[in-house]
């Protein structure tokens, strides 16, 4: 025995289908508007979760990788700066070779003054170094010169440390005594060093000038070992960095693949949604006309 | 055979009258055709072999089921409880939505990232507004969540109470529509099976909105019981359904009877107001306990820190947030605190006031938090609080929409059972009709013949 079919019935489905393809032509065209598989957690609680995590460790990913960058940028000027330094040094080395000669005449050593003068200037400039409003040299002190007018250190001598990757820090700071010596060091400074120079050359001091050689030898190792020391770092730096570039691509592909829309899939989806709901409309228009009830012409 | 030209004239007769009455019947289903809840009328001609009498009209058969009806009720029920709690969540739902990147995850994120940045430069002016607009933006979040969810346990508070007067309503009218089942029971048409309709309409609702039993009783009224117990109206009377509880407490219901006296169900009622009541007391209880804890762990955690280091000016003993006492609402009063609000220079970087303003190694104690698991009870860090939170939520909005889908399709496939043998059918009655029609105008062609054979047999007189 067929099945009745009452009018209620037929009108109450057809409703329904027309709802239900309207409801999956609009959750079809979802994914492409917003490009994304969800658009709210409870529509996949698992993905949602997943997704808050890859984000919070993406998001930690980007703070290493701003901070690294920073770290980057202030290790890499001191390294041109101790360049700098390094080349100051190597040319008062090379006075002090020359002029702590016993032949070189007392006229001579006094001419030489200006010159140590200048280079000892550029020292003390390099030393107050300051970039975009911070010290360079001064560790965590950074808000004033690290070495006051008679060019003793007053810096901080211990530096700042940052956080660049889980459980991992980087010294964040070259202090003014490690490349110049002095302060707690137990180690003349360079820039005393180099006012010693001065001295030895004015009073025509041989054996001064032989001293000044021997510390202008350590100061250069110093800053040497200080160079090496920010090299070190800024290798350490790329290793991270690349780490973390790594990281973040990995990162940003797993959250693409939890989160981002097939589309190819997606397109199909809304085609096949747009012709369910034309099929619909079509096939609604047809039943009403096959079940008009002028057509009862009995 | 006996007065036989007579006779043919009252059969004639009995057979307008009996045709008379199926094209009532047909043209009451006709009109009904879109009625909700209406059950087709079907009158049945009964032959009757007496001399004098050929046909009468049978019982008028409303044809129902009284299974599918109780397969309807218990299908409504569910779906009722499923749709009642969803339509709370969903409400809720935003509060805890990051899916499009905002949202307290996000803010959270954005959080810890000002601070490293101020951690590379803690003198950074921009760096320690940038901490500062966070915190603030932190504090906002949140208390909007918590904002969001209390204006959702509110609404199913309201939502609540409407159900419980809705209730009381249509447990009134089916105690009046018994009342008139007992009292209309003679008379064509007979009004009773369209009372009947009425009255399964208003059960299926009941049912829906609260979860029912129901027992026929012999006399044609139906006794209507809470399904977790209690009465809601019986024969010509009807309880009233209390709502009780609210605001901090939980809903709960008691029905008021007749007597004045009081009755409490065994459990919370089924159907809508069942729903509303779990999504309210349950669902969304649970979900803000797990951001008061993440909010008073984070709050109590950043402040211990931030309070032990110094600020730019050398300042100590500062709070970030404002200090919250006692886990209830902890969200909603997340705030940053007024010791540092709008004084950046007020952020604790540094540990050591010696070596200001450089000194960053709070901001490192601070930012360790971030994935501190003891920051929050229960041994999470705030994120994972976070994710338990926003999962409380997710997965019963998500449970509930599947469940109310799958209800509701159980709901739809009884009531199609329902209109396949209920429903009218117009082409059916049309040919019904037809039928009625034709027969009705043999009858009367009966009556004119016998009229001839009268006017002859008169004339042979």
């Amino acid at each position: 025995m067929p099945l009745r079919v009452s009018e209620s019935q037929l009108y109450l489905r057809a409703i329904r289908d027309n709802n239900l393809a309207r409801q999956r032509l609009r959750d079809a065209t979802l994914p492409l508007t917003t490009q994304q598989k969800i658009s709210q957690p409870s529509d996949d609680p698992v993905t949602a979760a997943r997704l808050n995590r890859l984000r919070r460790a993406r998001g930690e990913t980007e703070q290493f990788q701003e901070v690294v960058e920073q770290v980057r940028t202030y290790h890499s000027l001191v390294e041109s700066t101790l360049d700098s330094i390094s080349s100051v040094v190597v040319d008062l080395t090379d006075l002090a070779v020359q002029m702590g000669s016993d032949g070189v005449a007392a006229v001579d050593r006094t001419a030489a003054v200006d010159l140590v003068q200048q280079w000892t200037n550029s020292l003390k400039m390099m030393g107050n170094q300051k970039q975009a409003g911070r010290y360079l040299f001064a560790g965590r002190r950074q808000g004033a010169p690290p070495y006051d007018a008679n060019f003793l250190f007053v810096g901080d001598e211990a530096g700042r440390r940052v956080s660049v990757g889980e459980s991992r820090l980087l010294d964040a700071d070259v202090t003014g005594t490690e490349i110049f010596g002095g302060g707690t060091t137990g180690v003349k400074s360079l820039f005393k060093i180099a006012e010693d120079f001065i001295a030895a050359l004015q009073a025509n001091d041989s054996a001064g000038i032989s001293t000044v050689l021997g510390e202008l030898r350590g100061a250069h190792d110093r800053v040497i070992g200080t160079h090496v020391r920010v090299g070190i770092i800024l290798n350490d730096i790329e290793t991270v960095n690349y780490a973390h570039d790594n990281r973040y691509i990995a990162q940003t592909i797993h959250e693409s693949d939890v989160i981002g829309v097939d589309f190819a899939r997606a397109t199909h989806e809304l085609a096949f949604s747009q012709s369910v709901l034309e099929a619909t409309i079509i096939t609604t228009q047809r039943l009403f006309d096959a079940i008009n009830i002028r057509n009862f012409n009995l | 055979m006996g007065n036989s030209i007579k006779e043919l004239m009252a059969i004639g007769q009995q057979g307008l009258v009996a045709q008379k009455s199926a094209m009532n019947v047909i043209s009451r289903n006709i009109a009904n055709a879109n009625t909700p809840g209406y059950a087709r009328q079907r009158l049945e001609l009964v032959a009757i072999h007496q001399p004098g009498i050929s046909i009468d009209t049978g019982a008028l058969e409303t044809v129902r089921s009284a299974s599918i009806q109780r397969s309807i009720l218990g299908a409504a029920l569910s779906y009722g409880f499923h749709k009642g709690k969803h339509d709370i969540l969903k409400l809720a739902a935003p509060a805890l939505n990051d899916i499009n990147g905002g949202g307290i995850s996000a803010a959270l994120d954005q959080f810890f990232a000002s601070f490293s940045k101020l951690g590379n430069d803690p003198s950074g002016t921009a760096e320690r507004l940038g901490v500062l607009h966070s915190a603030d933006h932190l504090g906002n979040t949140l208390r909007e969540a918590s904002q969001e969810i209390i204006k959702a346990k509110l609404e199913a508070q309201f939502e609540a109470q409407a159900l419980v007067d809705e209730v009381n309503t249509l447990s009134k009218k089916v105690a009046l529509l018994n009342s008139r089942i007992t009292d209309d029971k003679v008379g064509f048409p007979d009004p009773t099976p369209g009372l009947k309709n009425d009255r399964d309409l208003l059960l299926n609702r009941l049912s829906e909105l609260v979860g029912i039993n129901t027992v026929d009783k012999a006399n044609g009224t139906v006794a209507v019981f809470l399904e977790t117990g209690g009465t809601l109206a019986d024969d010509t009377y009807s309880n009233t359904l209390k709502l009780t509880g609210g605001s901090l407490a939980a809903l709960d219901v008691e029905i008021i009877k007749k007597d004045g006296s009081v009755m409490k169900p065994l459990t919370r009622p089924g159907g809508r107001l069942g729903g509303i009541m779990v999504a309210r007391d349950t669902v969304l209880k649970k979900t803000s306990d797990e951001l008061d804890q993440l909010a008073f762990g984070f709050v109590a955690a950043m402040n211990g820190a931030h309070s032990a280091g110094f600020g730019l000016d050398g300042s100590t003993g500062n709070n970030l947030f404002n200090p919250i006492v006692g886990v209830v609402g902890a969200a909603s009063r997340v705030k940053l605190s007024d010791d540092v609000l709008g004084k950046p220079e007020k952020l604790a970087a540094a540990l050591d006031p010696t070596m200001l303003p450089g000194d960053n190694a709070n901001i490192l104690i601070m930012m360790n938090l971030q994935n501190d698991a003891t920051v929050v009870a229960g041994g999470k860090t705030v994120g994972e609080a976070y994710d338990d939170a926003m999962s409380t939520l997710a997965v019963a909005k998500w449970d509930a929409r599947r469940q109310s889908d799958d209800q509701e399709a159980r709901v739809i496939q009884f009531y199609e059972m329902r209109e396949q043998l209920s429903g009218v059918a117009l082409h059916e009655e049309m040919i019904a009709l037809n039928q009625a029609e034709r027969a009705f105008s043999a009858s009367s062609q009966l009556i004119k013949t016998a009229r001839d054979m009268y006017d002859v047999i008169m004339r042979m007189v």
